[in-house]
């Protein structure tokens, strides 16, 4: 038994859930049909069964309308109440017909209907026969009346035919004659006491009549003793009759009333029967819709829990699943699900579903890993940059400040010397004055020793002046002050001004001076007096270092995609410089021996100074020399000056 | 002879240079400042001026400003006497109207001979 159930509840449970709800459905739709139509035909049939019962207590009130009929037959012996009875009888008849169709229909026991029906016949069959027996001999009592009362009617035609016919007189009588001879006829055919009353009505009339309108006294009492004749016969007829019938009994009429009590007994015996049987069947059927019911609402509570463990426990659970699942929770197994319906398919999605996500997981972690590491490198990376750059900018900071000291420390000194130079020069310019006078004077006298005194002393004073003038330049240099006039010159007029002005120096140590400009030199845009001040640098450098040789000035272009430059070369073929002497040529202040300035003089600050102007035109100044051999100075500038000036970078 | 106007706060250079000049023949009047120089020249109007750069209370610009935008003394020719060689301030002597430009330490021949040539293109233009 548990096996079956099991077996079966397995069956079921297996079944895809569209299929358990169609059975749901199935199972509230027959419910819904089936209490329905119970409960009607339960009360359709109570109905009936009522409506038999009714039937049945009509049957009883028509059986006792038989009885009335039969007694008003024998008490008053008038063919009405005979009429009477068959119709009733016909009508039980009916009845009966009706109701045992509806016991056949009801299943009701019908043996006690069928003894009714049985001796309710009987029960006529005897009356009849007794109505006839009764009928029959009052005839044959009354044929003597009956015959009196035929030749009555003859001797009133004949009566009637002395009647004058005047003013219609005869057809008036004959016409209530007919009328009189109607209810005759209904007493002679049938008895019915209602009948003499109407006979003796129209005699009356009729009496009238004659007595009033049969003027011959002799026709009217011919007429009127035959009239009243027939009216003795008719009463006699009519008296008789009802005497027979009622006097008449051969105790049929007790047996009648035997079946009659015998029929209402077994007629309250079938309503009892019936009663009990309605009963029954009642409580059959009530009882039957409770069953059903109860099936019913047992079916549905296992329906629902049947659906309730089948598809809404399994859905909680696929639901918590996939919550933890949602959650990232993957550390729990998903519980077998053995069904193949569409439960078991979640749960199998779930477990490839949380395969997935493990998988996920795995990689996520994995990523999140190698984030957090690669995050850590970046931060450990950040942090030692941040340091680094930290560390940077105080440094750099630090440089700053270095720089910034370092840079107003020489802007101050620019600036001293800037105005020092000026402080030195204004008194200068009064000792060269004054001996420029005074040598002057002493040549108007002729004296030449004193003369030549204040040539040196004059020489001297230009000689500090054009040192002060460096120094002044360079300090201007430096602090920046150096502005660049460029405009448009031709090469070969520059070149011929410092061949002019520096002419006269060269000559000083028997040097030779050579001039090469080359054909593309041609003209260029520059700052023409910073130019021929770096010319004049170079060439009275050569000079001063240079002794019976040759001293060489050159000019040439050298085209280029950038634009052309120019380049200017000093040759001379002097004592030169060795590579430690050429690699300080340009700084300040340095000369290529410490020696060198006692013997030539000089600030040494020329060469620095051309550097610089060389630089604020957009060029650069470079030396070849060896030892003895000479040396060679070039200035490379652009044909095209740059408008805004290259600011010298400081010493 | 010409009279030359020689504006110079430095009293050596003053001394050194009206001595040289009135050797050479000219009169000269000294100023001692640039506001100095300006009156100067509005009271005697002389033929040239001689005019420092770098003066106290009024130097040679401002002064070289006034004296140009005065009618009565526009025409009057002055040369700069300037320790500043630099190609700016010849630039600027240009600009505002110095007639010449003299660079110290002076050398005294050529400037005899720019006196001179200013002092005829002057008179010239007078006449």
């Amino acid at each position: 038994m548990t096996k079956t159930q099991t077996s079966w509840a397995f069956r079921l449970s297996t079944l895809p859930i569209r299929t358990k709800l169609t059975l749901v459905s199935a199972l509230v739709m027959l419910a819904l049909i089936a209490l329905p139509s119970l409960s009607l035909y339960r009360d359709t049939t109570i109905r009936n069964i009522n409506q038999t019962r009714l039937a049945i207590v009509s049957l009883d009130s028509m059986l006792l309308e038989l009885q009335r009929d039969q007694n008003d037959f024998v008490n008053v012996f008038e063919l009405k109440y005979l009429d009477k009875f068959s119709l009733t009888f016909e009508k039980f008849v009916e009845s009966t017909e009706n109701l045992k169709q509806q016991f056949w229909d009801l299943n009701l026991p019908i043996d006690t209907l069928e003894q009714l029906v049985m001796l309710t016949s009987d029960y006529q069959y005897l009356f009849e026969v007794m109505a006839e027996q009764k009928i029959l001999i009052g005839q044959d009592y009354t044929k003597g009346i009956r015959k009196e009362i035929n030749l009555g009617l003859k001797t009133i035609d004949e009566a009637l035919r002395a009647v004058p016919n005047d003013d219609n007189l005869r057809q008036s009588l004959q016409n209530e004659l007919v009328l009189l001879r109607l209810p005759v006829q209904e007493l002679q055919v049938r008895h019915q006491g209602t009948q003499i009353d109407i006979f003796e009505k129209q005699f009356t009339k009729i009496e009238k009549t004659a007595h009033f309108r049969i003027t011959d006294l002799a026709i009217r009492s011919t007429f009127m003793s035959a009239l009243i004749k027939f009216r003795e016969d008719v009463r006699a007829l009519n008296t008789a009759t009802q005497t027979v019938g009622l006097t008449y009994d051969d105790g049929l009429n007790g047996e009648i009333n035997l079946i009659v009590n015998a029929a209402h007994q077994i007629l309250n015996r079938l309503n009892t029967e019936v009663n009990a049987a309605i009963d029954v069947r009642e409580k059959n059927l009530n009882t039957l819709l409770s069953a059903m019911a109860g099936f019913f609402l047992i079916a549905f509570v296992l329906t629902i829990s049947m659906l309730y463990r089948s598809i809404s426990v399994p859905i909680r659970n696929v639901t918590s699943i996939m919550t933890r699942l949602a959650d990232g929770d993957l550390a729990f197994n998903i519980p077998d699900h053995p069904r193949r319906d569409e439960i078991g398919d979640m749960f199998r999605a779930l477990r490839v579903f949380k395969m997935g996500a493990i998988i996920r997981q795995r990689t996520q972690i994995a990523l999140r890993t190698a984030h957090d590491e690669l995050e850590n490198r970046v931060e450990e990376r950040t942090r030692e940059l941040s340091e680094e750059v930290e560390e940077h900018r105080l440094t750099e900071k630090m440089l700053m400040h270095a720089r910034e000291d370092a840079e107003s420390a020489n802007h101050a000194k620019s600036q001293f010397l800037a105005n020092m130079s000026h402080e030195l020069r204004t008194p200068l310019n009064a000792i060269i004055g004054y001996a420029e006078m005074l040598q002057e004077d002493a040549e108007d006298a002729r004296n030449d020793v004193l003369s030549d005194d204040l040539g040196k002393i004059r020489s001297a004073g230009r000689h500090l002046l054009g040192i002060i003038s460096e120094i002044l330049d360079l300090s201007k240099i430096e602090a920046g002050h150096v502005d660049i006039y460029v405009e448009h010159f031709v090469i070969q007029d520059v070149i011929d001004t410092v061949a002019d002005t520096v002419r006269p120096l060269i000559a000083t140590n028997d040097n030779t001076f050579v001039i090469d400009i080359h054909d593309n030199a041609g003209d260029m845009d520059s700052d023409i007096t910073r130019l021929r001040q770096i010319l004049l640098n170079f060439l009275s450098n050569a000079a001063k270092f240079t002794d019976h040789g040759t001293i060489t000035l050159s000019v040439w272009r050298e085209p280029k995609a950038e634009g052309d430059t120019i380049v200017f070369s000093v040759a001379d073929d002097g004592i030169g410089m060795n590579e430690e002497q050429q690699s300080h040529v340009f700084d300040p202040f340095i000369q290529a021996d410490v020696s060198t300035t006692r013997k030539y003089g000089g600030t040494g600050l020329g060469l620095t100074i051309n550097r610089e102007f060389a630089r604020h035109l957009g060029g650069e100044v470079r030396v070849e020399s060896s030892a003895n051999k000479g040396t060679t100075f070039f200035v490379h500038l652009p044909a095209k000056a740059p408008q805004e000036p290259h600011m010298g970078e400081g010493i | 002879m010409s009279t030359l106007l020689l504006v110079e706060d430095n009293a050596l250079n003053r001394n050194m240079l009206s001595r040289r000049l009135e050797k050479m023949g000219y009169t000269v009047l000294l100023a001692v400042d640039g506001e100095d120089g300006v009156a100067q020249t509005r009271a005697h109007t002389p033929d040239l001026v001689l005019m420092d750069i770098n003066m106290p209370i009024m130097d040679g610009w401002q002064a070289l400003t006034l004296l140009k935008q005065d009618p009565k003394t526009e025409n009057i020719p002055i040369i700069a006497l300037t320790a500043h060689t630099t190609t700016s301030d010849r630039d600027k002597a240009d600009k505002i109207g110095f007639n010449a430009f003299a660079a110290k330490p002076i050398d005294f021949k050529p400037l005899v001979e720019t006196i001179e040539i200013l002092i005829h293109a002057a008179q010239s233009l007078e006449t």
